[in-house]
């Protein structure tokens, strides 16, 4: 109790609460603007986050997060176009609800959905996330390589539409992630090391810098690929009857639980993310409205029960990618990737010696995102007569924005070095361009960022775990544990390969 | 010479960075971990090693199986986007070349200026040039104006309080920051409220609309980006060429 307290009172003060309110609202407004991600708004509001108190930090990180995920909801329903990909699945039933004048109860709907798939998978979190911790302490240095690398494999073989472009990927944010001095001999690994050695590069690529220039700056540069957007068009809609009945939320018990359930589950898996989730449910709660001998009303047909479906899952998918990522180390998606990188930044290193040494931390990310989607809901439900409104921001002014944001960002985490802010400039713009470069060719972007994240943990590891076995590399092939991540690694390039060859067929 | 032609460029390059990482990870050399005297370590130079063989594997595969399809015609930029995004490029490497001697201020105003004028108007033409230059003067008149306005407050509030001339909690960084921000809001509705249906008004140019929208739009993003992280935040931002 008393370190519940200890982490209830890291966040109990009013700057927690007004950057947690700012941060829903910019995640709303992100999410609804088609285009903008949820990752994007976590990268952008990484500096701002780093000159917080841990806990508020993330605390704003992970409402920027609940908020984009469920903001996304507005365009979908009212314009038929997702604000991003979480938010697919609602368009159908979304957008035939708006046609029907119903445009206030699917809105309003989505918000309460979002808020049930957000609570409850919060209490998965808190249920598993310590449990799965303590599991890691039957884990050495080789079970910690063969976990970082199923990690890696498994977001990589998923990511993108060919599996060979997702290992490149992966392979390439390792190679950066070597990039500095090794971490056992401190021997510079860097090329033009007689130039760099005295420059920040010498400490290899700043984190954050690299994750703003790949998600915020590229995206800008993506954005001018097309003729810009002068703001979308949005024809008046009445929106009334926000809150959906009590009865007719009770009704759909089955569609939420289901829902919850796969958000939750998909989320906990490495590299599958909300927009497999949103499917899944979607197609459950078809099934679920198709024997409900009529008590519901059937989903692709303009119901609420086919907004509540993915609304709720993919907020599930918010509190089931934190599970990994706290107890393990290994981010459920690119969001929390990018929060996983946040944390490292304060010096927080998940895993079991987090549980174990910092609870009351765990505890204060716990009740953040509690908060995060009361957050959100609360702030999205007053303001659903105002957020359409954002739709009609153009992106001649929306560009500029994100672009001078992602520069001041990377520049910001300096603090007072001016010099290591203008290297972190370049380090964003640089990465911006390759990440546009790969974006444009269909690569993926969020094995680069596993392999960041995970490169030094697998290195690190990987030189223990053999120098302890007196430098037998078979030490991998003997331990259960390691054989289990193995054979999950190999699965998860050959099952996509399978399953690819037989939807040709 | 064909293979080329019906290839995509990516998978060669990384076929090229994975060739050159090889290289340089050869020429390195490996090292062990402090103090392993009895072996074992595998060294700081296999890892690399693998990686880049690997690299090399991934890129070569996809060189030879991912080929340029019909689509990639399509996918080539007009001649107005084009012209945006290499003046979005320049306009990028500037902004971080010119920060140190010209000063965060100035850069990022420009920045945005620039790039709000030139998406407004569309296309990256030479008539525009004018209007411009003319908005960008007026964009870091205005911007310079609002800034020593703030900086004078803040200068006044912080010294008198550490003086004893004024209560303490005067020159605390919440309030500094609030009457800056609430000063400085004020002073720039009000010349928003006095000037925007001037140059909004039917006969006024759509270039010279764009130049004021974006001037508009410049000097209040960077003040407050410059409020919350030097005056809140207390990050360095470069002064530059605003020396007080």
């Amino acid at each position: 109790m008393d370190v519940f307290l200890q982490g209830f009172s890291q966040i109990a003060n009013v700057s927690t609460i007004i950057w947690m309110a700012i941060g829903s609202v910019v995640g709303i407004i992100l999410g609804a603007l088609p285009g903008l991600s949820a990752t994007m708004g976590i990268a952008l509001m990484m500096p701002i986050s780093f000159q917080l108190p841990t806990a508020t930090g993330i605390g704003l990180l992970l409402a920027v997060y609940c908020g984009a995920v469920s903001g996304a909801s507005i365009p979908a329903i009212l314009l038929g176009i997702p604000g991003n990909p979480n938010a697919i699945a609602t368009v159908e039933d979304g957008l035939l609800m708006t046609q029907k004048g119903k445009a206030g109860s699917a809105l309003g709907g989505a918000v309460v959905a979002s808020f049930i798939g957000g609570i409850g998978s919060l209490l998965a979190l808190v249920l598993f996330s310590p449990l799965i911790a303590r599991l890691t302490l039957a884990f050495g240095p080789a079970e910690k390589t063969t976990l970082a690398l199923v990690g890696l494999v498994i977001i990589a073989s998923v990511s993108g539409n060919n599996i060979w472009k997702g290992l490149l990927m992966g392979a390439f944010g390792m190679a950066l992630a070597f990039l500095g001095t090794d971490p056992f001999s401190n021997q510079l690994r860097i090329p033009f090391s007689k130039f760099l050695a005295t420059t920040p590069l010498s400490k290899g690529l700043d984190l954050t810098s690299t994750l703003i220039g790949l998600f915020g700056i590229s995206q800008v540069f993506f954005e001018l690929r097309k003729p810009l957007l002068v703001g979308q068009h949005i024809e008046p809609v009445k929106i009334e009857n926000i809150f959906p009945p009590l009865r007719k939320i009770l009704s759909m018990w089955k569609i939420i639980l289901s829902s919850l359930g796969i958000g939750t589950v998909v989320g906990a898996i490495p590299g599958t993310g909300a927009s497999i989730a949103v499917f899944m449910a979607h197609n459950s709660a078809k099934n679920i409205t198709m024997n409900s001998k009529g008590k519901l009303d059937q989903v692709g047909s303009g119901s609420l029960e086919g907004v509540f479906a993915p609304e709720v899952a993919n907020n599930a998918v918010t509190g089931g990618a934190l599970i990994p990522a706290l107890a393990l180390g290994i981010p459920g998606d690119a969001a929390t990737a990018v929060l996983i990188g946040a944390l490292m930044i304060k010096g927080v290193t998940p895993g079991f010696h987090l549980f174990a040494t910092n609870m009351s931390l765990v505890y204060a990310i716990f009740i953040t995102m509690l908060l995060a989607n009361i957050f959100m809901a609360s702030f999205q439900l007053f303001g659903v007569r105002l957020y359409p409104k954002i739709l009609s921001v153009p992106q001649q002014i929306l560009l500029p924005l994100i672009l001078i944001l992602s520069f001041i960002g990377a520049y910001a985490i300096a603090g007072q070095a001016t010099a290591v802010g203008i290297y972190n400039l370049g380090i964003a713009l640089v990465m911006g361009m390759i990440g546009y470069f790969l974006k444009r060719d269909g690569y993926p972007i969020a094995p680069i960022v596993l392999g960041l994240i995970l490169g030094g943990m697998f290195e690190e590891n990987f030189r223990r775990a053999v120098k302890l076995a007196g430098g037998d590399y078979l030490t991998f092939f003997t331990k259960p544990i390691c054989l289990l991540f193995m054979a999950l690694s190999i699965l998860s390039i050959v099952l996509p390969i399978i399953a690819k060859k037989r939807g040709k067929r | 010479m064909t293979l080329f032609r019906t290839r995509k460029p990516m998978p060669f390059v990384f076929m090229m960075v994975s060739l050159l990482y090889f290289i340089y990870v050869i020429s390195l050399g490996s090292s062990t971990m402090i103090g392993d005297e009895i072996g074992g370590d595998p060294g700081g130079r296999l890892l690399p090693l693998a990686l880049s063989i690997f690299m090399f594997i991934a890129s070569t595969v996809l060189f030879l199986t991912d080929r340029k399809g019909e689509a990639a015609k399509d996918e080539r930029l007009g001649s107005s986007e084009r012209r945006l995004f290499l003046l979005t490029v320049i306009v990028a490497i500037l902004y971080v070349v010119a920060m140190r001697p010209v000063g965060f201020l100035l850069t990022t105003a420009t920045l945005v200026f620039t790039l709000t004028f030139y998406y407004l108007q569309g296309n990256v033409e030479r008539k525009s040039l004018k209007p411009w230059v003319v908005g960008i003067l007026a964009t870091l008149a205005f911007l310079v104006a609002l800034y020593s306005i703030g900086r004078t407050i803040t200068r006044f509030l912080l010294l008198n309080a550490r003086q004893g001339r004024i209560p303490q909690w005067l020159g605390t960084t919440g309030f500094v920051v609030g009457i800056v921000l609430v000063v400085v809001l004020a002073i720039y509705l009000i010349v928003l409220k006095l000037t925007r249906a001037r140059f909004h008004a039917e006969q006024v140019s759509p270039a010279i609309r764009n130049a004021f929208d974006a001037c508009m739009l410049s000097v209040v993003t960077t003040e407050l980006i410059y409020l919350v992280f030097r005056q809140m935040f207390l990050v360095e931002l470069v002064r530059g060429l605003i020396t007080w």
